[in-house]
C-alpha cells in the first residue's frame, strides 16, 4: 500500500495529444515516421522532456483522501467497485539527451532517455481482503496477479526516410540499460476451506524476479548508469498521405526485450499445504515445538524459496498506434487515433479526438478528447511556443486531471524546451498566417532554406507551422 | 490571437477553479485493515496409552490394556541396631588402690542409652580407658591388673595389665574392647552386670606409699550383638517424601474416586524385637489441599532366632484408613513419617536380640487401578499477559470458535473461559460450553464407542469490547463421568480424544503497526 501512495506522484505513458503534435519533436517517440517541422533540434538535457503518465482505473485520491470523509469506509467503497480490469500504471521519462536533424530526404534523431515504469493490478480479492466488509483470508484467491516495475535508461538513434511522395517510414534502435526490474512471473496463491473443521488448503505457484542492485554506488555515476542488464528494441512506424487531406499513420513502439542479469534474486513458492491446526499431542509438554514445526512444515511444503536469481529476459510493454488526419485548411486539422498497450497478455485500448491549429508562427495548439483504457472524459490540451529558437511545450491528455488531481483516473503531462530550428517560410505559411500576425511574431525564424525538392517532400501533406 | 490566448488562460483559471475536492492524506493514519479468516487452529489428540512412558512411569499398562498408578518404594522406613541401643562412654569404675590391699573385685553396672537389660553383648570395638594418678610421684614402677571374669575375648576371660612409671603422677593406658563378649545375666540372674577385678601383679615389692587412684572408663563403645530386654519405647523413623505425579492426572485437584485402590505397607523384620509400627502420610495436590491416609497402627512380629526376617503385609483399605478421600485429593506428593513402639507388650516373651546388620525395614506399594468416579474435578489454567493489540482496542471485530470433540474417554468435560481484567480481577466476559460428552461404557466401566461433540461460540460485540479489554483468561473445565459422577467407569490405553478448535475472526490492524 505504501508504495501503491508513494507512487501516485509518478506517471507515465499515454500521449495521445502528442502523438499527432508534429511540431514538437518529441512526437517522435510516438511515431518514428512522424514528419517533423524543424530541420534541427536539440534538446535541452533533462528539461527537453519530462512525461508523467498515471493511469488509475479503480479510483481516484479523491474517492479515498476526500477531507471531511471515512478513509476505510472510502476504501471499503472503492474495493466494492473493483473489478477484474482495474490497474494502476505509472510512468514517468525523462530526456537526458535529444538531437534531431534534417539529413537529405531522411531525418536523423537520437538521444538518451531515462524511464520509470510501474504497472499493477488492483486485485479486487486483495483489496477485498484488507478493506472490504466480506474480505476474507479463507477462499482466498491471488491469482492472476500482475505487477511490474523497471527502471532503465535508453539510448536511441532513429532515422525516417521519404520513401516516394507520399510514404514516410521510420525506426529508431534503442539500447537498454536496466537498472531495476520486478515483476510477478506466477501469483496464484490460493487459501481453500470447506468447513471450519477441514483443513484449509494452502496452495501456492508464485515466481517473483527481481533484477538490480537497490543501493547502487552513486560514487561511480558510469556505473549507476550503464549497467549490464542489457536490451535491444526497436519502434517502427509509417506516415502515409492519402490524398492532400487525408493522412494516415502507425507505430509500433518498444518491440524487444532487457536481459536481466546484474544482482539478481528469485523469490519462489511452488507447493500444496494442507493446515490442521497445530497439531499437540496432549502426552507431550512442550507446545510450541508443535506451532514451530507447524510453520517449518508450512515453509516445507509450500517450498519457499530466496536465492540468487538466474539471467533472465523479459520482453517491455509494446504500444501500438494507429491514427488518421484530415487538413480542413492549412491553419486546422482534425484527427484520430487509436492507442493499444499491451502487457501480461491483455491489450488497453485508447481512443482520441485531436484538433491541431495553427493559431500562430509562434503557437501553435492542440485539444482533444480521449478514452483511456474505458475512463471517459479525458479533455486533452497542448500548446507549442516558439520565443525565438527555444521552443517550449506542454500537453496533457486530460486537462481536468491535471489541474483537479484529486479526482483524476487519468492524466498525463508532457512538458520540455528544446532549441528548435527551421526552415524559411514558404508560400504555403504565408497563405496560412496573417500579416498582422507575422508582425506580431516575437522573433523571426532563422532562414536556412532547403532545397525545393527535398522541401516540399518533407512538408507535403501534414500541416505545417514553419 | 492575443484575444484568443486570453479566454484560453481564463477557461484554464476557470478549470483549475472548479470546485476541487479537498484532500486530507493524514487521512492514511487512519487506515485500518480489516482481514477476516476461518482456519482451523489446533488439532489435539490424547491417546491414554501415550500417556505410559516406556521407563520410569508411575502409569502403567496391565495385559487387559488397563490403566494403573503403580508405585512402589523399598525401604521407606528402616530401624537398626543404631536406632534401638548404643552404649554411651561411661565411667565403669573409680577407687583407691594400695597394696594393702591387692585386690579388688567389683560387680558394675554397664549403662545404655535407654535402660535396656541387657543379658549378653559382643562388643565391635571401642576402649577400655585407664586412669592412674597419685599425688606423688610414684617412687618406683607400679603395675596394675584388669580381668573381667564374665567377659571373654579371644577365648580367654579378659584381662589387661597397665602401670605408672617411676617419677610419674599419672597414666592414661587403654585396652581394646573389640571382640570383647560378656554375660551381663550373671549366669542368667541378672543383668547389665560387669565382674571386674583389678589387682597388683607385684604387690610384695610395693609399700603402703605406693598407692594410687584408678577410674577405668568405656569410649566409643559399637556393639556387634546384643540380647536382653530393650525396653519398651518408641523409636521414631525419619520423615521424607516422595512424588506420586501422573503426567494428565496431575492437573486434577481433586473430585476423583478410585474404586479399587490397593495400598500397601510391607515390613521386613530382621530384629529380634517385636515393633507396633504408626505411620503418617499426607498427600498434598496440586492446589496445595492437604489430607492425611489415617493409617492405623500395625504390630510387627519379632524373628525368634537371629538372622530369620518375618514378613508382615499391611493393606490399607476404606475401612481402616481414609484412602478414598486421600486419592480423592489427588495427592502430587507424600509427606510422610512414623515412629515404632518396640515391646509394646512389655518384657513379656523371649528376649530382645539384636545384631549389627539386622534390620526392620517397611516397603510401601500403591497400586491404583484407574477404575473411578469423577464428580467435578476441576481443571483450572489461566493465560497472564494475553493481550490482542494492546495499542488497538478495536483489534478483534468479529470472533467466532468452533469446537469438535471426538473421544472414546468415558468422560464428560465441561470448558467455562472467562476473559479478566488481571489488576481488578473483574470478569469482562466469557462463555461456558460442554465440550465432550461421555462414551458409553460396558458393565465393566469399559467405553464401548466414540462420541462427537460439536460446540461454538460466536461472540458478541459487546463481548468483544471486552475481549479487547482483557488482559488475562481463565480456563476452567469440570470433569465428571456420566450421570454427574455416579458412573463408575475405568479407563484403558486405547481411550482417546481428538479436539479441533477452529476460529472465524475478523480484525482491525492499523498498517502502521507492521
Amino acid at each position: 500500500m505504501g508504495l501503491l501512495f508513494l507512487s501516485l506522484g509518478l506517471s507515465g505513458q499515454s500521449n495521445l495529444m502528442l502523438y499527432n503534435f508534429d511540431a514538437v519533436p518529441q512526437s517522435l517517440h510516438t511515431n518514428p515516421a512522424m514528419p517533423q517541422q524543424t530541420k534541427v533540434w536539440v534538446g535541452l538535457p533533462v528539461v527537453s522532456g519530462v512525461s508523467l503518465f498515471y493511469h488509475n482505473t479503480g479510483f481516484s485520491a479523491a474517492d479515498i483522501f476526500a477531507e471531511g470523509t471515512d478513509i476505510n469506509a472510502n476504501l471499503a467503497e472503492v474495493s466494492s467497485q473493483l473489478d477484474d480490469n482495474d490497474h494502476l500504471a505509472l510512468r514517468q521519462s525523462a530526456e537526458l539527451l535529444g538531437v534531431g536533424f534534417k539529413a537529405g530526404k531522411g531525418y536523423v534523431s537520437f538521444g538518451a532517455r531515462q524511464i520509470f515504469d510501474f504497472r499493477m493490478d488492483l486485485h479486487k480479492p486483495f483489496f477485498d481482503l484488507l478493506f472490504g466488509p466480506t474480505g476474507n483470508l479463507t477462499n482466498f484467491n491471488m491469482a492472476g496477479f500482475s505487477q511490474e516495475t523497471m527502471i532503465r535508461h535508453q539510448a536511441y538513434l532513429g532515422y525516417q526516410y521519404k520513401l516516394g511522395p507520399k510514404l514516410t517510414i521510420g525506426a529508431r534502435a534503442k539500447y537498454i540499460f536496466g537498472v531495476g526490474h520486478s515483476y510477478v512471473e506466477r501469483s496464484a496463491l490460493s487459501v481453500r476451506q470447506e468447513s471450519p473443521f477441514q483443513p484449509a488448503i494452502i496452495e501456492t505457484d508464485i515466481l517473483v524476479k527481481t533484477s538490480g542492485n537497490t543501493d547502487p554506488n552513486l560514487d561511480n555515476i558510469t556505473e549507476a548508469l550503464l549497467t549490464d542488464n542489457n536490451g535491444l528494441a526497436v519502434d517502427l512506424g509509417f506516415n502515409y498521405e492519402l490524398s492532400d487531406n487525408w493522412q494516415v499513420s502507425a507505430s509500433f513502439l518498444d518491440w524487444g526485450s532487457v536481459e536481466w542479469t546484474q544482482d539478481n534474486r528469485q523469490y519462489e513458492s511452488k507447493g500444496r499445504y494442507e493446515f490442521n491446526g497445530v497439531d499437540i499431542d496432549f502426552s507431550e509438554d512442550d507446545f510450541q515445538d508443535n506451532y514451530e514445526a507447524a510453520l517449518d512444515s508450512l515453509e516445507q511444503e509450500l517450498n519457499i524459496k530466496d536465492t540468487a536469481g538466474l539471467a533472465y529476459d523479459r520482453q517491455l510493454a509494446r504500444q501500438i498506434h494507429a491514427g488518421v488526419n484530415w487538413n480542413i485548411n492549412k491553419k486546422h486539422s482534425l484527427g484520430a487515433l487509436y492507442h493499444a498497450r499491451l502487457w501480461e497478455g491483455q491489450t488497453y485500448h485508447d481512443l482520441g479526438l485531436m484538433y491541431r491549429a495553427k493559431l500562430a508562427r509562434w503557437f501553435q495548439l492542440t485539444a482533444g478528447y480521449s478514452l483511456i483504457n474505458g475512463t471517459q472524459h479525458n479533455v486533452g490540451l497542448g500548446f507549442d511556443l516558439r520565443l525565438g529558437p527555444v521552443q517550449l511545450y506542454a500537453l496533457t491528455d486530460n486537462l481536468l486531471g491535471a489541474l483537479q488531481y484529486q479526482e483524476a483516473y487519468t492524466t498525463s503531462l508532457n512538458v520540455g524546451l528544446n532549441l528548435a530550428f527551421y526552415g524559411p517560410k514558404d508560400q504555403e505559411e504565408d497563405e496560412a498566417v496573417s500579416p498582422e500576425e507575422k508582425a506580431k511574431t516575437p522573433q523571426p525564424v532563422p532562414a536556412d532554406a532547403p532545397s525545393e525538392g527535398e522541401d516540399k517532400d518533407q512538408k507535403t501533406g501534414r500541416l505545417s507551422a514553419r | 490571437m492575443r484575444r484568443f490566448i486570453w479566454v484560453l488562460a481564463l477557461a484554464g483559471l476557470g478549470l483549475a477553479s472548479c470546485s476541487k475536492e479537498k484532500l486530507d492524506f493524514d487521512m492514511a493514519q487512519d487506515i485500518r485493515l480489516s482481514p477476516g479468516a476461518t482456519l482451523p487452529l489446533v488439532n489435539a489428540r490424547l491417546t491414554l496409552g501415550d500417556l505410559v512412558q516406556p521407563d520410569d512411569s508411575l502409569l502403567q499398562v496391565d495385559t487387559s490394556n488397563a490403566l494403573r498408578i503403580y508405585y512402589r518404594e523399598d525401604s521407606l522406613f528402616s530401624f537398626g541396631l543404631a536406632s534401638l541401643l548404643a552404649v554411651p562412654d561411661q565411667e565403669v569404675a573409680a577407687f583407691q588402690m594400695s597394696p594393702v590391699i591387692p585386690s579388688i573385685r567389683l560387680s558394675q553396672q554397664l549403662q545404655t542409652t535407654s535402660n535396656a537389660e541387657l543379658e549378653g553383648i559382643l562388643f565391635d570395638s571401642g576402649n577400655i580407658i585407664v586412669n592412674l594418678s597419685r599425688n606423688i610421684p610414684a617412687a618406683q614402677d607400679i603395675d596394675l591388673k584388669l580381668t573381667l571374669h564374665n567377659g571373654t575375648q579371644n577365648g580367654s576371660v579378659f584381662s589387661s595389665t597397665f602401670g605408672l612409671a617411676a617419677g610419674q603422677r599419672n597414666a592414661v593406658d587403654t585396652a581394646s574392647l573389640s571382640g570383647l563378649n560378656i554375660d551381663l545375666s550373671d549366669g542368667g540372674t541378672s543383668h547389665n552386670k560387669i565382674d571386674l577385678e583389678v589387682s597388683y601383679p607385684n604387690a610384695g615389692n610395693l609399700t603402703p606409699a605406693d598407692s594410687l587412684n584408678l577410674q577405668l572408663n568405656f569410649e566409643q563403645v559399637a556393639i556387634q550383638e546384643v540380647n536382653g530386654y530393650f525396653g519398651k519405647r518408641t523409636v521414631k523413623a525419619p520423615n521424607g517424601a516422595f512424588d506420586l505425579g501422573v503426567n494428565g492426572i496431575d492437573q486434577f485437584a481433586d473430585g476423583l474416586f478410585l474404586t479399587e485402590p490397593n495400598f500397601t505397607l510391607t515390613a521386613h523384620n530382621g530384629l529380634g524385637v517385636p515393633f507396633d509400627l504408626s505411620t503418617f502420610f499426607t498427600g498434598i495436590n496440586r492446589e496445595n489441599d492437604k489430607v492425611k491416609l489415617g493409617a492405623p497402627t500395625f504390630s510387627i512380629n519379632a524373628p525368634s532366632t537371629a538372622g530369620n526376617v518375618v514378613v508382615s503385609n499391611f493393606s490399607l483399605q476404606a475401612n481402616n484408613s481414609n484412602i478414598v478421600d486421600f486419592l480423592a485429593n489427588i495427592p502430587q506428593r507424600i509427606l510422610y513419617s512414623g515412629y515404632g513402639e518396640i515391646n509394646p507388650r512389655g518384657p513379656a516373651g523371649p528376649a530382645n536380640f539384636i545384631s549389627q546388620n539386622s534390620q526392620l525395614w517397611l516397603d510401601l506399594e500403591i497400586d491404583l487401578p484407574l477404575k473411578l468416579r469423577a464428580e467435578n474435578i476441576p481443571l483450572e489454567q489461566t493465560i497472564s499477559d494475553f493481550s490482542l493489540d494492546a495499542d488497538n482496542p478495536e483489534f478483534l471485530q468479529s470472533a467466532e470458535l468452533f469446537f469438535r470433540t471426538t473421544n472414546s474417554i468415558p468422560l464428560d468435560l465441561n470448558v467455562a473461559i472467562t476473559f479478566r481484567d488481571s489488576v481488578s480481577g473483574d470478569s469482562l466476559t466469557g462463555f461456558q460450553m460442554d465440550v465432550m460428552r461421555a462414551a458409553d461404557v460396558d458393565a465393566n466401566g469399559r467405553a464401548t464407542n466414540t462420541r462427537t461433540t460439536d460446540a461454538s461460540y460466536a461472540f458478541t460485540g459487546t463481548e468483544l469490547e471486552a475481549l479487547n479489554q482483557s488482559n488475562q483468561i481463565e480456563i476452567k473445565a469440570v470433569v465428571n463421568t456420566a450421570n454427574a459422577g455416579a458412573q463408575e467407569v475405568k479407563l484403558y490405553a486405547e481411550n482417546f480424544l481428538e479436539m479441533r478448535i477452529a476460529a472465524s475472526t475478523e480484525v482491525n490492524i492499523n498498517p502502521t503497526d507492521l
